[in-house]
């Protein structure tokens, strides 16, 4: 399947983030073990870092349907049943999407003034902030589908 | 039970079953619950973004699932099958033999079952074809000793049951490694006895100059556990250190000792572990959210009551578990299992006094063996492509290897020790 320009940005970030991941560990390892001068922000960075490369890519498992489900259901239905429950299964996504987005502001508002302790960044941006991102990247691929459904049977 | 858990219950249950995405239904089936109860939907975030979602010891999950991928790019696979061959090819059954020695070994550097079926698989399948064993045996014996990838440390799966459980990695990193050499040996029996009669053919022995021409080619890979289990068990890092030191280590090895890897090959590898681990933290944040609830209302305690009002002993409950596992395996992703099972059985595991190790290593074990059983498992339709032969056809195969690792499984329930001396040993 053809990405487009955004997903592949989406997956690109989702491993830079990752790099440097592994690159701040094996730093504070360095640091430690040979200037014996260990970082007191690795952790802290690591925990952001990770969160902000699954909610960066989090979205494009809708595309390329890799979402963890059980189908053993949905495997033994007929064509039709099966476009019913795929179609139930996106209603329920969509609920999910919307109450993750609006939560998500109402704790990046009540959470905004307090700071992470190592890097003093708002938690708000370092956490929720990407939950948010994540849940609204899946929505607007969610979207997009029915859009380009909508548009195709016009 | 209240109504209001009832609702989750049942909603959650049948959303499940309706192929919705298992982290959106478990969260769908909690928020009723949370506006009955009057908990502010923020929990929703504050469990999915920050908590244990962000704990340092749940990241080597992503970092050994990329050191694995990079191992299995990195050209090691066909140069474990060699050193395997020379070393027990000659023994009758021989590639089968092969075939589960360079699954554990191979266990050593990857930590996933679908690693290696989607890795050393593809390398073993083509080398027993080669020597004219028969597709259903190569597909059946692949699959088999996938299982042994994640039981052998480093172990991915294992890392997951850590930080569910809030147990030490390296004492289940050692947990793992008689009973992974135990499953190889028992499936090692299995294609002993099943190729008695079948003339299968066998390499010649090797001359010792040979077999440290083979052994040079695997040496440095190798080392890659030897690097972990030390450094964890001596102090020298943590887990997730020692994950990222593999994670170095597999690119070293790639890029500059067999220079099979390519910056576009690393990076792609990093892009496909990124989106993996998205899927499976979305499902870990979800799971702390219906724990969440579970702990509201007490299931814990429930459970513990009904199982001592049964007088249920220590090995009848992880045998009756294990049993749960393997039938729920049939038709439950390995990794959904962890989030869906482990926060409801492990107050009862907790109260009962069982070792969180030992029951950690069974369980894993147990839920690994989903990758084989019907209709669902991943390994059989993973082989199946990679064969061309029947779905069918490699399912009959396939389940006569589930004796061995049953028995295996039931062997480490009745001796736990078997499991937790090794920890104990070295790890007080």
């Amino acid at each position: 399947m053809r990405q487009s320009w955004f997903s592949r940005v989406q997956a690109g970030l989702g491993a830079v983030l990752l790099i440097v991941i592994v690159l701040s560990i094996l730093a504070s390892i360095v640091a430690r073990a040979i200037f014996n001068a260990p970082f007191s922000w690795t952790v802290e960075l690591t925990s952001i870092l990770v969160i902000w490369s699954v909610y960066a890519t989090l979205g494009l498992s809708y595309p390329e349907r890799t979402q963890l489900s059980i189908s053993v259901l949905a495997d033994r239905l007929p064509p039709g049943g099966r476009r019913a429950l795929d179609v139930l299964a996106d209603g329920i996504l969509t609920v999910v999407l919307l109450v993750m987005l609006v939560s998500c502001w109402t704790a990046m508002r009540m959470n905004y003034g307090m700071t992470t302790m190592a890097l003093d960044i708002s938690v708000s941006l370092a956490y929720y902030l990407a939950a948010g991102v994540g849940a609204l990247s899946m929505l607007g691929y969610l979207v997009g589908k029915y859009w380009r459904t909508r548009r195709g049977a016009a | 039970m209240s109504a209001s858990l009832l609702v989750v219950l049942v909603l959650s249950g049948l959303l499940l079953m309706m192929n919705v995405p298992i982290w959106a239904a478990l969260i769908f089936a909690c928020i009723p619950y949370f506006l009955l109860n009057q908990v502010p939907l923020t929990i929703l975030p504050t469990q999915m973004s920050t908590g244990t979602i962000t704990s340092f010891l749940l990241l080597a999950f992503p970092l050994f699932t990329l050191a694995g991928r990079l191992m299995n790019t990195g050209g090691v696979t066909r140069r474990i099958f060699d050193f395997a061959e020379a070393l027990i090819g000659w023994i009758p059954g021989g590639l089968g033999h092969v075939n589960v020695m360079a699954s554990m070994i191979f266990a050593g550097m990857s930590g996933s079952a679908v690693a290696d079926i989607g890795g050393l698989g593809v390398v073993e399948i083509k080398g027993m074809r080669e020597k004219g064993y028969d597709d259903d045996f190569s597909a059946a014996i692949t699959i088999a000793s996938s299982t042994i990838g994640p039981i052998i440390p480093p172990s991915a799966p294992l890392v997951l049951y850590a930080v569910m459980a809030n147990e030490s990695v390296g004492r289940l990193f050692l947990g793992g490694v008689v009973p992974g050499v135990l499953m190889g040996v028992a499936l090692m029996v299995m294609v002993y006895v099943y190729s008695r009669n079948k003339n299968y053919a066998v390499s010649p022995r090797p001359t010792l100059a040979g077999l440290w021409g083979h052994s040079k080619t695997v040496l440095l890979p190798l080392l890659n556990p030897v690097i972990i289990l030390s450094g964890m068990v001596g102090g020298v890092f943590t887990p997730t250190e020692a994950a990222a030191v593999a994670v170095a280590y597999a690119l070293c090895l790639g890029k500059f000792v067999y220079r099979e890897l390519t910056w576009r090959t690393i990076f792609t590898d990093c892009k496909e572990t990124a989106k993996f681990c998205s899927t499976v933290y979305v499902i870990i944040g979800a799971a702390l959210i219906f724990s969440t609830v579970l702990t509201r209302e007490r299931i814990g305690d429930l459970l513990i009551d009904t199982v001592r009002s049964y007088a249920v002993g220590p090995t009848a409950l992880v045998l009756a578990l294990a049993g749960l596992i393997l039938l729920l395996g049939c038709f439950v992703e390995v990794t959904a299992m962890f989030f869906l099972v482990l926060p409801v059985v492990m107050p009862v595991i907790e109260a009962m006094n069982i070792s969180k190790v030992f029951f950690g290593v069974v369980f894993t074990i147990t839920a690994v063996l989903g990758v084989l059983t019907p209709p669902f498992g991943l390994g059989l339709f993973m082989v199946t492509g990679m064969t061309g032969i029947a779905f069918d056809r490699v399912v009959r195969a396939t389940l006569p290897f589930l004796i061995p690792l049953i028995v295996t499984i039931v062997l480490l329930i009745v001796f736990p020790s078997i499991v937790t001396f090794l920890p104990d040993l070295l790890m007080k």
